[in-house]
């Protein structure tokens, strides 16, 4: 048995392309079977958002990073209990969310932080205009709103996690997460109706 | 329908779902619902693409640290899925499988037993030590051996404490050094 478990344990190429496009269930139910290392293909398809989601909960790169190694262990450890109906990423994001308020003792809320935004390619064009403009007024929204409606709005739009998903994950009834959302999203409608209004009367 | 239902519609609609077929009849019928729905799309399209190609870190060693966390992540997870090994292949350990979850034991190796458990241990041991001197025993070993007995007992108090905290911190080391470092890091912000 341990023969078997540690042969498996080594001989896995997590780098090839034949591994890289295998599906988040698959991974999963090879790495229950004992191929560990296959792990690490979750763990650099998922990082990044743990990272980000991390960055809500603490201010220290240093703390971000323990936070992050925290929660993959974690999800490694209760991997079983993974329900393969999911998606694997909300699975882990919820895991992610309850670790960062037990950690932070900080209950139900989100500390948001700028992020450093990186140079686009297609600088200038009116889809990066549109798209910055939107990510000021949801922040903005995110941070005018008391929690737990704050952290539905992060996760719905800057998570790209669903309804039902971020109802699951904050705990609370889905339709509460949708007008949460809706309403963030009325803002962001007036918002960009002024803007273009502005740029009319510019013109 | 009328264009505020449409757009009623629209704001109601979840990630990565598409308007239902009364929207999108009054939308290829409404140029100005069209443009909006548009406008709308465009802006929260692709607004975690440019969020992960963002940096979070200033460090400029962004996908280095993040290297190093996956290969500590991993190495963690090794460690993990081999103590499990061993533990299946240990036969004579039935009591400590049944009694570890192994969801206790987190980064850092707090090990299977809880802080808890091993703190309020060490404090009976240590009471148990202290009152040693007092019980019936004690005071007839010593009547026996007529002599004062506390420099022993002092020796033995130290010994078995110094031993039974220096099994906890090996056990320990890698949580309490993550908790030291949060606490220097605390201590030399403020």
């Amino acid at each position: 048995m341990q023969s078997q478990h540690e042969s498996n344990t080594h001989d896995t190429d997590t780098e090839s392309p034949a591994a890289l496009e295998l599906s988040d269930v698959v991974i999963v139910e090879r790495v229950l079977a004992g191929e560990v290392e296959l792990f690490r293909i979750l763990v650099d398809r998922y990082q990044r958002p743990v990272y980000r989601l991390g960055f809500r909960f603490f201010r220290a790169v240093e703390d971000v990073e323990d936070y992050v190694q925290d929660v993959f262990l974690k999800a490694y450890l209760r991997l079983s209990q993974f329900c393969r109906r999911g998606r694997f990423y909300s699975w882990l994001m919820r895991i992610a969310y309850t670790h960062g308020i037990d950690r932070s003792g900080r209950k139900k809320s989100l500390v948001t932080t700028e992020y450093l935004d990186s140079p686009d390619p297609r600088q200038g064009t009116e889809e990066t205009a549109l798209r910055s403009l939107a990510r000021e007024e949801l922040r903005a929204a995110v941070a005018d709103l008391p929690q737990p409606a704050g952290a539905c709005v992060d996760l719905f739009f800057f998570f790209e996690l669903t309804h039902k998903e971020v109802s699951r994950i904050v705990g609370i009834r889905v339709n509460t997460v949708k007008s949460h959302i809706c309403r963030a999203k009325r803002r962001l409608r007036e918002r960009l109706a002024n803007t273009q209004a502005e740029a009319y009367y510019e013109v | 329908m009328k264009c505020e239902q449409a757009m009623e519609a629209i704001l109601r609609l979840d990630n990565g779902a598409e308007p239902d077929a009364t929207t999108q009849g009054h939308l290829s019928n409404c140029p100005r619902c069209r443009a909006e729905y548009s406008q709308l799309r465009r802006a929260l399209d692709g607004l975690t693409k440019s969020l992960e190609n963002a940096s979070d870190v200033s460090a400029p060693d962004d996908l280095h640290r993040r290297k190093q966390v996956a290969d500590r992540i991993m190495s963690a997870v090794r460690a993990e899925a081999e103590r499990v090994a061993a533990r299946q292949t240990d036969s004579g350990s039935q009591l400590r499988r049944q009694t570890a979850p192994a969801s206790q034991n987190l980064a850092g190796g707090t090990g299977w037993i809880a802080y808890s458990t091993w703190i309020s241990v060490g404090v009976l041991l240590l009471l148990g030590i202290i009152v040693l001197p007092y019980t019936e025993g004690f005071l007839f070993l010593r009547g026996v051996m007529e002599r004062d007995l506390d420099a022993p007992l002092a020796l033995t108090l130290g010994l078995v404490m110094s031993g039974y905290w220096a099994l906890f911190i090996g056990t320990h080391i890698a949580d309490l050094r993550r908790r030291l470092r949060r606490l220097h890091r605390a201590f030399s912000r403020a």
